[in-house]
């Protein structure tokens, strides 16, 4: 059985699509993550063209973000005020990375860029988590030196417009928060991902917010930055397909729900570890086929009639 | 119904409803089974069937081929060089280049003939006028005929072409399920030592329909209100989401 997607004109098996949903939901619900830096990759090899994936991916953390951040809500764990300032930042961000992204399609460039970029990115983010499960597998003593801790929060401090967070129970400048939100953005448009894994160890050690807020503001903030690069992606560059979104959707809950469960019952560290071990494996296939892999030196294009 | 009789409907429908032949003297005409097909979310490909009325149909001296081509669009090949890049543009190429053959169809038509029937894969794709002296034309043609095998979309190797008794020829070709909705040419050939001698075509057109119809038209004539949509799914799954986890 096939299914043909309309934005991206091709025909793919809807029970493919299902279990790459499913099975990133149930990461997304295992670790709390939104797991959109899986969801490209699996969809790119899938066969699915990459600025199609990029675009619509975005939607789908648009709904996984929502529900995650519901509980947080309900826990008063979420500080608006901070979130807000980030989303300015974010909302300006991925303005610019959807205008960057639609001059990579024409010219050309946006497999070959979005296939580095997340070679990059899942390099970072598997080789952190690597090392973290690692030292938790081997009860290394860690966590950072508070003193290093303190200067990397020290020029918030210092930068003018201060405002209070009292959710957070800061006073600290808003453009940190701006900053962040901006180069979040811009990731978000760029690779489709919510940039949880940006977000959440700048908001701790860079700006110094709580972890009990952290992850309900990060999510917070996702939500409307998501929603607004889906809009523009789908009225800029018309590459987010609605078919596509609705099956990995209906994956997604299912296997997050499945996932938070699993999570309950299973070693955090060995999981870490274990998930570590397989971004870097698909960070290595992408890097592979875009190094030494058979890709053809010619690419082909239609252009409107 | 006895076969001579379907003949004689089929034949007759064929000779009064679509062209003939343009050989001089060896009328071959073609209909279709179905002319129109429908593309929706659920579509995974179809299978064209062509059916042909040729005089020749009982001599072994000739050989027939099919093929489905189209729709033609302009496209664009880039190749990487250590300088950069390279762009070439064809002003018009087929989406989809599908030719079916009683045999080899290399051993049925020469080169020169395969191009004149427009069914040679290197050849299918048109450059601007200015660009036919390009001395690297050849190079960009191979590409582009090479970057379609690859896809699944341009094969000279179907079986599917039959005769049947009294002139009747069927063929069958399978549409990839990524062949694009638009209009589309069944065309026969005939050939004789590798000469082709005459031909038909019937014009096939696919189209979209149902939800991919209203989806893809939304996507580019309301843009905003499809990205609006789209923000509206993302936030209704988020919140059933939501409520499965509240239950």
């Amino acid at each position: 059985m096939q299914i043909h997607l309309p934005i991206a004109e091709m025909a793919v098996d809807p029970f493919v699509i299902i279990a790459i949903g499913a099975g990133v939901g149930f990461i997304s619900g295992l670790f709390g993550v939104g797991g959109g830096f899986l969801l490209t990759p699996l969809l790119m090899f899938a066969g699915v063209p990459a600025a199609v994936a990029v675009s619509t991916q975005a939607n789908q953390v648009l709904a996984t973000s929502i529900a995650g951040a519901s509980a947080h809500w309900r826990h008063r764990a979420v500080d608006v005020r901070m979130g807000g300032f980030m989303m300015g930042g974010g909302l300006v961000g991925s303005a610019l990375g959807v205008w960057v992204f639609r001059i990579l399609r024409e010219t050309g460039d946006i497999e070959a860029a979005i296939a580095s970029l997340y070679v990059v990115f899942l390099g970072i983010i598997g080789g952190l988590m690597f090392w973290e499960s690692l030292s938790a597998l081997l009860k290394s003593t860690g966590g950072g030196d508070p003193k290093r801790r303190r200067a990397l929060r020290a020029w918030t401090r210092i930068l003018p417009f201060k405002r209070r967070f009292p959710r957070s129970g800061l006073y600290i400048s808003f453009i940190p928060p701006i900053l962040i939100g901006f180069f979040v953005g811009f990731i978000a448009a760029v690779l489709g991902i919510g940039g949880g894994f940006i977000l959440a160890p700048a908001m701790v050690y860079l700006l110094g917010i709580p972890t009990r807020v952290m992850v309900g503001t990060s999510l917070f903030q996702i939500i409307f930055l998501t929603a607004f690069v889906t809009f523009l992606q789908a009225t800029i560059n018309q590459t987010v397909d609605l078919i596509l979104a609705a099956v990995l959707m209906v994956g997604g809950v299912v296997g997050a729900r499945l996932g938070a469960k699993a999570g309950q019952h299973l070693n955090a560290a060995q999981l870490r570890f274990l998930l570590a071990l397989v971004i870097l494996s698909m960070g290595g296939k992408l890097a592979f086929d875009l190094f030494f892999g058979a890709v053809s030196e010619f690419h082909l294009e239609a252009l409107q009639p | 119904m006895t076969r001579a009789f379907l003949f004689v409907i089929v034949s007759f429908g064929l000779l009064l409803t679509t062209p003939v032949s343009r050989a001089v003297d060896t009328p071959l005409a073609a209909a279709l089974a179905n002319d129109i097909i429908r593309v929706d979310v659920d579509y995974t490909g179809a299978r064209v069937t062509l059916f042909a009325v040729s005089s020749r149909a009982d001599d072994p001296k000739v050989a027939y081929a099919v093929a489905l081509v189209g729709p033609h669009r302009p496209y664009a090949v880039t190749r990487k060089t250590d300088d950069g890049k390279e762009r070439f543009e064809f002003i018009s190429a087929p989406a989809v280049l599908a030719v079916a053959a009683e045999a080899d169809l290399a051993k049925l038509a020469s080169p020169d003939a395969m191009i004149r029937a427009g069914i040679h894969a290197r050849y299918a794709a048109k450059p601007a006028t200015d660009q036919m002296d390009n001395p690297d034309l050849g190079m960009w043609r191979h590409a582009f005929a090479d970057l379609k095998t690859e896809a699944g979309l341009f094969r000279a190797d179907l079986e599917g072409v039959e005769r049947l008794e009294g002139g009747l020829i069927r063929a069958d070709i399978d549409l990839p399920a990524a062949a694009p909705p638009g209009d589309y040419d069944v065309r026969i050939f005939m050939f004789e030592d590798g000469v082709l001698t005459a031909e038909a075509e019937a014009p096939l057109s696919l189209k979209r329909h149902g939800t991919e119809n209203a989806l893809f038209n939304l996507s580019r004539n309301l843009p905003w209100l499809y990205g609006l949509i789209a923000v509206f799914l993302g936030a209704a799954v988020g919140s059933i989401g939501v409520l499965l986890e509240r239950n």
